[in-house]
């Protein structure tokens, strides 16, 4: 499988290479490696759509590059670089085709600011012009560092995969600094699910004396690596797990995982 | 013996423009304070050095007991600082105000010495503003902390003229430390690709952390590129693009 996957991703590059425009670009709406029977939409067609025609001047692209995401999901890359060679858009796509990130760097750190309600209609709108499904439900929106995050958390079977979803990220204007899409494999939920009483109780035996162990426990799809020093960076199946929250004795919060059938634990995470 | 001395002690007094500092609190997230194993600091200072040396720095610092007052003090002076430990808005006697600074390690779950800013500030009169510095920890990314200016960066965002050769990273609220993990190893690896600190922050705030238990906030120039003044571009092979 393995193998097949990776004979498929030298095929993906040797075509999307091939497709690569070397100087300046000129948008083009064809697909990249259709003929490999995998649609990777070429950065061009992309950036046409993002950027401005003044921005769109000199910019050039890159060679195609293999790479492994944070998830630890094979992507390929496509950069446009600028004057001096500086980065100008990203773009990433799973090797079935799906997109999977856009990047731009340099947008303007000033701006107005945005209302809710009007950095949703352009999250949107974003992903309306960029052809991508529209998701359902009502997204969280976020302001951090003069940007606007607006996130649609993936569920699964009504329970949440922390970090899976759709993100796109905003300047004070509305102009797009990048889109974010993550979907990560899912382990087969365990037959029987124990009660959230019992996870409370497991989790009481884990923790130290003097830490309350707080509110009711949730379930949720999580990563069971970050906490325990396993590696990142792999394709790792995420568990359905419930989750306890608390706080030490010096107030520190913190949530224990427990597998959602057998309780054993499988991470941990906490705040400084 | 005495010119030895004195060689010795100009050394150590030099602002060190070419060195970094990593420093990670350990034990006040270790099994016997927490009650469940956790790596988060050792991955988060071993990215963070791994990163910081690419860049060219000399890094030198500790994570874990050798992280104490003492050696925070005496590498307070550092041209890039990286530390992830408990921060919070302490009380300074001194100017009767909350004005934020951080935990040393020391070996304790509780109660371990605190840094404060004018105690980073005095260590560093004399010495250029620092190029990057990263503070891992709760409510340094806010206005009422006093950390940015004791490493000589203003609270602003500059992009395009005038921007200062520095840059400042910390979080607003509570900081959890499995959204710092995912957030900083995409900023560092940002920086690795050749963006400059600002492009960078602003890759990481595309990776799947959640927004509910992090808050980064940056000041300082988004352009800069924070690597060793005298240092080789690292090669990248290839995938710088500056």
């Amino acid at each position: 499988m393995c193998k097949a996957r990776w004979s498929l991703a030298i095929l993906v590059s040797l075509v999307a290479a091939c497709g690569a425009p070397s100087t300046a670009i000129a948008p083009s709406r064809a697909p990249l490696a259709h003929g490999a029977g995998v649609n990777i939409r070429s950065i061009t067609t992309i950036a046409a759509g993002i950027l401005s025609p003044l921005e769109l001047q000199g910019l050039v692209a890159r060679p195609f590059t293999l790479v492994r995401s944070e998830s630890g999901e094979q992507r390929v890359r496509q950069v446009l670089v600028g004057v001096g060679g500086v980065e100008a858009v990203r773009v990433e796509s799973a090797l079935d085709g799906s997109l999977r990130l856009i990047a731009k760097s340099g947008v303007a750190v000033d701006g107005a600011g945005l209302s809710e309600s009007a950095a949703i209609a352009r999250a949107l709108r974003q992903l309306m012009r960029l052809g991508l499904q529209i998701p359902g439900g009502g997204p969280e929106v976020r302001s951090t560092a003069g940007r606007t995050l607006v996130i649609w958390d993936r569920e699964v079977r009504g329970v949440l995969v922390p970090g899976d979803g759709i993100r796109v990220v905003l300047n004070g204007d509305g102009e797009l600094v990048g889109l974010a899409i993550e979907e990560s494999p899912l382990a087969a939920a365990p037959a029987r699910l124990a009660r959230s009483d019992a996870a409370l109780r497991a989790a009481a035996t884990l923790t130290p004396s003097g830490a309350l162990l707080g509110g009711k426990p949730e379930l949720a799809w999580v990563l069971a690596t970050e906490g325990s020093g396993e590696p990142v960076g792999q394709r790792v199946p995420r568990r359905l797990a419930w989750c306890v929250s608390g706080a030490l004795r010096d107030g520190a919060v913190f949530e224990l995982q427990l597998d959602a059938g057998s309780l054993a634990l499988l991470g941990w995470d906490g705040a400084p | 013996m005495v010119g030895a001395v004195l060689l010795a002690a100009a050394i150590t007094l030099a602002p060190p423009a070419e060195s970094a500092t990593v420093f990670a609190n350990r034990t006040a997230f270790a099994e016997p304070c927490t009650g469940t194993t956790n790596t988060f600091p050792d991955q988060l200072a071993r990215q963070a050095r791994s990163a910081l040396a690419a860049l060219g720095w000399e890094v030198g610092g500790a994570v874990g007991p050798g992280f104490t007052r003492r050696a925070a003090v005496s590498s307070a002076a550092s041209a890039a600082f990286y530390v992830h430990s408990h921060g919070d808005l302490y009380w300074d006697a001194k100017s009767d105000a909350r004005v934020g600074g951080f935990r040393a390690d020391a070996g304790l779950c509780l109660g371990a010495p605190i840094m404060l800013p004018s105690e980073i500030a005095a260590m560093r009169r004399g010495v250029p503003p620092a190029s990057l510095v990263y503070i891992s920890s709760c409510h340094n990314g806010e206005r009422a902390s006093r950390l940015p200016g004791a490493f000589g960066i203003a609270q602003r965002k500059v992009q395009g003229a005038n921007e200062p050769d520095s840059f400042y990273v910390s979080y607003a609220g509570t900081a959890w430390q499995g959204a710092a993990l995912r957030f900083e190893r995409a900023f560092w690896r940002a920086l690795l690709d050749g963006l400059t600190a600002g492009a960078a922050f602003d890759r990481a705030l595309l990776v799947t952390y959640d927004p509910d238990h992090l808050s980064p906030e940056w000041w300082g120039g988004y352009g800069h590129l924070p690597h060793a003044p005298s240092a080789q571009l690292p090669d990248l092979g290839g995938r710088r693009y500056v």
